[in-house]
This record gives C-alpha cells, structure tokens and sequence, in this order.
C-alpha cells in the first residue's frame, strides 16, 4: 500500500467534485444543516408540556408543565371517584394524584431509558450529506471509462478503493468535527469518548455506500442504491443498538455502526470499554466492506435478468409473491389478532385481491420489460380439451381438506386466503391475470413446472397446500403451451365452483 | 405534431430505461415494500408487548384481589416473590396486594393496576380500557410520509438523469438531432414523473389494503404532485452539472430543498396546501399543488432548455 496513489486518488475525486460554483454546494448544505444542531439550544418549556383534558382536579392542574387541552391523558369524575384514562401515568400526575398517600405502590423495575445526546446528530447528519459524492464516486468512474483506465494504470485496486474511501470520510470529518467544535465553543456539549466517534460514523459509512455502488453503471443506479439502503442502514442500527442498550450495553455495542453512532450520542459517557468495543467493531467492519469493495470492483455491473431456466429462481420470486400476498390478503387479521377487529373487518378482502394483484402485474410487466431474451416472454396458447381436464381437475382441488386451524384468527387468515386461490369477487378477472401471468408466464418460464407450481403453493395457499399445489400442477401443465389456456382453465374452475360450489 | 412525437417517443424510451435498471426499480419498490413489513412487525411486536402475560401473585395477595383479577379475565400464577418474578423477567407484572411490581407502567399493566385500586377502594383509579376505533385517516398521513420518500427519489431522477446522459453523450447526441431543445427537458421531467407516480399509486392501494386510505383523491393528486415537483428540483439545481463538474453538490442541494419544501407543510400548513413537496403534510385537496407542481415543471424544462443552449 502505497501511500502516495491513495492521496492523489482522493484529491482526484475532491477536485472533480468540489471545484467551480457548483462544487460549493455540498459544503454549504454541510455547514447549513450541521451548525444549527450544534448551536442552537433547546425549547425546555415547549417539550416538557404534560396535555391533560377533561375533569382534571386541582391537584393535578398545579403540577408544573401541565397544560389543559383537548389532547393528553384524561380525566373524568364519577361517583366521587377520579378516572384517568391513558395509556402511561407520567410519575409526576401519579405523585400529584397520590397525593403523599398511595393506595397501591406501582415500582417500575426495568432500568430507565437512556437518551442519545445531540452529538448524535452531527454523526448522523455529516454521514447521509455524502450519499451524493459516494454514489457517483465508482458509477460514475465506470460511465465515463475513466475506471478501466484507473484499473489498467499502476495503481492496485484497494488504493483505488482507499483513496475515494479517505476523501469522503475526510470530508466528512471535518464537517462532523468542525460542527463539534462549534458545539463545544457555544458550551452545549461537553467534550468526551464522543468526539472519537466523529471520524469512524463518516468512515463507515462511506466504506458502505462505495461497497453498494462497486457493481452499479452509472450515477442514477448508484444513487437509488444509496438513497434507499444508507438511511435504512443508518437508522436501523442506530435504532437496534439504542433498544440493545436497554438490556446489554456489550451487545448494543457490538452492532457494527450503530455501536459507533451510541457513543456519537455519548450514552456511554464514564464506560470507555463499551466505546472501545464499539469503535473497534465498526473500524473492522469498516476494512472489511473496503476490502470487499476492491475484491468486486473489476467485476461486471449487475446482470440484468440472468437468461436460461434454473429452478432456484422460483425461490425468490415465489418469495416475493409470498410476501406480498400474505401481507396484503390475510396481513389485517394481524389488527383483530392486537385486539382491533373493527380494523380487520374494516379492511375487506377485496382490497388485498386488488392491491396484490397490481403489484404482481406491475412486478410481471417490469420484468419481462427487463427481460433480454424473448424465450422469458409469455406466450399466448391456443386451449384445448386438456383445458378443460384441467378445469375439472383445479375445480376438485379446490374441495381437498386444508391444514387443521384452531386459532381463530388463523381461521379468519384461511378464508381470506381462499379468495386468492378462487377469487370469488368482482376483482376475479384481475387476480386470475395476475397471477397466471407471474406464476405461470414469467415463473415457469424461468423455473419450470414444479418449482413454479411450489411456489404458487406456499405464496397464493399455505394453508391449503393440497389444493394449491394440485391447481399449480394442473394449470402449469395446460401452460406449457402458453398462458392463455392456463387462464382459460382456471376461469372454467372459477365458473364451476361458482355454480356448484 | 412532430415535436410532440418525439416528446413522447423519448418519454417512453426514457421510462424503459428507467425501468430496465434493477436499483431504480428496487429502490422505488422499497418504500412501496416498507410499508406493509414495518406495520406488521409493529402489530406483532404489540401483540407480543401487550400480550395475555399471567400476573405473577404473591402469598400475601388477598383472595378478593385474586378473583377481581380473574373476573376481568387476567391468568393468575402463585409466586414465592412476586418482585423477583418480574425482575427475572418470567412475568411483566406481579403484586402482593398492596404493590404492583412491573417492568413498564403502560397500557395493559395499567388495567391491573385498576383492579387492584378498584380492591383498595382508591381516590383514584384508571379507567376502563378504551377499545380502539377503526378509522382510515392515518393512511393519509402514512403517505405523506412515504411521499417524502418519493419526492427524494424524484430528485434523484431529475439530476442523476441528465448528468448521466450530459457525460456519457446520450444528451449531446440527442440535442444535435435537430429537434426542439425543450422536448429533452420535458422527456425526462415526465418520464421520471411517471415512473415514480407509477410506485406512488401502487404505495396507495398497499396502504389502502391494510391500513386504509381515507379520501384517496386529494392523498393520489397531493402525491403525483410532490412527484412531479421533485423531479423539477432535481432538474433545477443540476444546472450545466454533470459528473465532470461536480454531482454531488446540486444533489446536495435538490435534496435540502425538498425536505426544506416538506417541512414547510408541517410549518405553514396554511400556504403548504398550494405547494407541490410541503402539501403531502399539509393537506389540502391537491388540484392547486398540482397545478404548481406543473408550472415547477414547466420553469424546469425552461431553464433546463436555455442551460442546454448555453453549453
């Protein structure tokens, strides 16, 4: 590792993106949005309004903070007896309704929750400005043909990686530290084991936004990719490392970036181990996600669809299918389950058929218009006599016994889900075309028969396994010769169960 | 008429190219998949909280308060030491009578509470549990929510687009094709308009599917014109930009504007309703944003016509 290379590469991208009137943005949008955070105080009176409503005794009006409204934890008086209604007491209207006498002793036993401090936000916010210049910093490169050139110079690849790696972390240090010190000069914070932190968040981040984007073609690839993981990534272990926090500390810590992002908002402040731990975490995490970003950044950008039949791309699409169905058509039971059932019925089946089917159709329409290689795309079909066989063959597994349910929101989950298997409903003609253009159009195309007619089981029956892997079987077989008479044979099933149930 | 075939020719070619990239696709469809996930670890992780956990009863708890407890359909179990059975975490709750031990005071720990005040005779009490009411509003707010989201997308489209055609020569190409200068403009503010209300109207019937969607119209209008409106930005501030010269500024920029734009609902609700980007949270119903939301597009593809002129 020649140290040399990996600074003219850093300068190289910091002089490409920083230079002219327009190179001015980023860090005007940096110091914009950092120093307020940093300076500016906080509205103690506006936050610590306690709103209570109605029938609210005296004793409770006088506790400081306490604001009579429309909104907040309520009272009412009846028969001489105070009702409050809420779904926590605060500790100050409990002392205030007790008044020195409780009547029973409530002790909260799980340690209180602790609160990152604002340095958190100077960590957070300095990481997600660079989404930007570390989308464009490889797809870019690989647009212009710059990268090849790059690649077949005498630089390696990890000098390559390092020296766009350090511009951005540098660039976001110094907005991370300039914003800390501008905190600590207007005396908001206290200096600690936080400051520490204010490299390794940037650093990290940036290691993973360039190993998201080692593989995408160009600028509008790159920055989706970052757009829609950096944050999720950011938040998500941010948030999963505060709520670890609450029963191990070494655990929280152990979270690759959101250990780190912690001691950012200094909740380890007096615990230098639980910072170290930490630190330590995401600067391995950090080399690791470099290291993989050299490895792959010869390789080719994503395929497109791949081209051929292989029988492992039923799993994740008929994974997908699985997960869409099962949120949209029998998901609002879950609401009756968490004791809303005006919810669940509010939530009729037919929405689920009409949502879930536009998505299948929509995902159906944008992969075959991804699709390179015309054997992916539907063929039409002529019916036949073995169409209607099969009619009459999907119309009997229909009548096959389902899994025992007992539970009786399970119950209600089987009977919504049996209206995805014979769409009984005005969205009939929808569904029916939604799901044999995926399943069996694009599925089967790309999977095979069994495959395909597997993972129309587990996503459009899992409770009815029979019946649904009979119908896939069937339908799958008239399909071979194109989707039209697998959609013809489904709807003389619909018609038959229809008439004779 | 020839210039509005080639307007809509490279509209679609511009959509194709769109969608034929497996991260936009991905990523608009995450908002879209993020919905329904979020929402249903939530109602799991309520159920799991807020579950039918057994109150720990210790030897000293009066029988009265045992049975009260079993009347309003609580399972009670015998405990040795009713704080160290929560403290060890094998109960949520747990009382000797006169002490109820928790881990947190909240929601249906409080309906324990309330029997064992209602036992005491107390001052006061809690009320009875309030069953929730079933009502499609907070859909609407969802969506302003995921909007945001789209609005960042949107941005992204609006700048990314043409620093990628201006550096790989896809624009200097089309511009020498000899066809009005603001049809490349409007291609791509319209292409990426409806790419990303394509998604926006899908994230619709998701919601409306398990979570409901009170007054779909103005949340549809209000969203396809936050659409618009921040691909107008991105078109905005990408300016002569390109990869060349600096992407990550102007997208700094479009992007700050947008949640500037956004905040702005939540501040000034009143004004908000009539902008494209800050009516998602103000509300409103939509036909002004979306008239805006045209006219930001219109000054969009304007400057973008003058700025392609110039360079």
């Amino acid at each position: 590792m020649r140290p040399g290379p990996v600074l003219a590469i850093a300068a190289r991208d910091l002089r490409s993106e920083l230079k002219g009137r327009a190179g001015l943005g980023l860090p005007i949008v940096s110091l914009a949005l950092l120093l307020p955070i940093a300076i500016i105080g906080r509205a103690p009176e506006a936050l610590d309004a306690i709103p209570v409503r109605g029938e609210v005794p005296e004793r409770v009006l006088a506790v400081p903070g306490v604001v009579q409204g429309d909104a907040g934890t309520g009272f009412r008086q009846v028969d001489g007896v105070e009702l409050v209604f809420a779904y926590r007491v605060l500790p100050e209207l409990r002392a205030a309704l007790d008044d020195g006498h409780p009547a029973v002793v409530v002790e909260e036993l799980h340690p209180p929750t602790r609160i990152p401090g604002r340095t958190l936000l100077l960590a957070l916010v300095s990481a997600s400005t660079l989404t930007g210049a570390v989308s464009g910093s490889i797809g870019g490169e690989r647009a212009r043909h710059t990268l090849q050139a790059l690649l077949s110079a005498a630089v390696t690849r990890m000098e390559i990686v390092l020296g766009k790696w350090l511009a951005w972390t540098g660039f976001g240090t110094v907005g991370a530290l300039t914003a800390s010190a501008a905190a600590l000069a207007s005396g908001r914070v206290e200096p600690g084991a936080w400051m520490l932190a204010m490299p390794v968040v940037p650093g990290l981040t940036v290691a993973l936004g360039l190993w998201l984007v080692r593989r995408t073609e160009d600028v509008v690839a790159g920055t989706s990719v970052s757009l829609r993981v950096m944050p999720a990534v950011l938040g998500g272990t941010g948030l999963l490392a505060w709520m670890l926090a609450s029963f191990t500390d070494l655990g929280a810590a152990l979270v690759p970036l959101g250990g780190a992002l912690m001691v950012a908002g200094d909740l380890w402040s007096g615990q230098p181990v639980y910072s170290a731990v930490a630190l330590v975490t995401s600067a391995v995490t950090t080399a690791l996600l470099l290291s993989g970003t050299a490895r792959d950044l010869e390789e080719h950008p994503t395929p497109r669809e791949p081209h051929g039949v292989s029988p492992w791309a039923a799993i994740p699409d008929g994974a997908l299918a699985a997960a869409l169905w099962a949120s949209l058509l029998p998901g609002p039971v879950l609401w009756g389950w968490a004791g809303n059932p005006q919810m669940t019925a509010l939530l009729h089946p037919w929405r689920g058929l009409v949502a879930g089917s536009v998505m299948l159709l929509t995902m159906g329409v944008i992969r075959f218009v991804r699709a390179h290689d015309p054997r992916m795309l539907p063929r039409v079909g002529r019916p036949a006599l073995t169409t209607l066989a099969a009619a009459g063959v999907v119309w009997a597994s229909w009548h096959l016994p389902g899994l025992p349910v007992q539970n009786p929101w399970l119950v209600e989950a089987a009977a919504r889900l049996d209206l995805g298997l014979a769409p009984v409903s005005l969205a009939a003609p929808l569904v029916l075309v939604a799901q044999e253009l995926w399943f069996r159009g694009w599925l089967q195309a790309r999977a095979g028969l069994v495959p395909a007619a597997l993972a129309f089981t587990v996503a459009i029956a899992p409770l009815d396994p029979l019946a649904g892997l009979v119908t896939g079987l069937a339908l799958g077989w008239v399909a071979r010769e194109g989707v039209l008479p697998a959609l013809v044979a489904r709807s003389i099933a619909l018609g038959l169960f229809l008439a004779l149930g | 008429m020839s210039d509005l075939r080639a307007l809509a020719w490279l509209t679609i070619d511009l959509v194709r190219r769109l969608l034929r990239e497996p991260q936009v696709v991905r990523s608009l469809l995450w908002p879209v998949a993020l919905v329904p996930l979020t929402l249903m670890l939530t109602v799991f992780a309520y159920v799991w909280l807020e579950g039918d956990w057994p109150v720990g009863v210790g030897p000293s708890t009066p029988t009265e308060v045992v049975e009260r407890l079993k009347d309003e359909g609580f399972t009670t179990v015998p405990v040795e030491a009713p704080r160290d059975a929560v403290l060890t975490g094998g109960y949520r709750y747990a009382t000797d009578g006169d002490t109820l031990w928790v881990s947190a005071a909240r929601g249906r720990t409080l309906q324990v509470e309330r029997v064992l005040r209602e036992a005491k005779g107390a001052r006061w009490r809690m009320g009875p549990a309030i069953p929730p009411n079933a009502n499609e509003e907070q859909g609407g707010r969802v969506m302003g929510v995921i909007g945001v989201l789209f609005v960042l997308f949107g941005v992204v489209f609006g700048a990314a687009v043409v620093a990628r055609d201006r550096d790989d020569g896809t624009l200097e190409a089309q511009l020498a094709t000899g066809t009005a200068r603001w049809i490349h403009g409007a291609s791509r503010w319209l292409a990426g308009t409806f790419v990303l209300a394509l998604h926006y109207g899908l994230a619709i019937l998701v919601l409306h599917a398990i979570l409901g969607v009170s007054d779909a119209g103005p949340v549809t209008r209000n969203g396809f014109a936050a659409c618009s409106g921040g691909v107008a930005v991105g078109l905005l501030v990408i300016g002569r930009g390109g990869l060349k010269n600096g992407f990550s500024g102007p997208l700094a920029t479009g992007l700050t504007v947008a949640t500037l734009l956004a905040g702005l609902g939540l501040l000034a609700p009143g004004v908000a309703r009539h902008v494209p980007i800050a009516s998602l949270l103000a509300g409103g119903d939509g036909w002004t944003a979306l008239g805006s939301a045209c006219a930001l597009g219109g000054l969009a593809v304007g400057m973008f016509t003058l700025r392609s002129a110039r360079s």
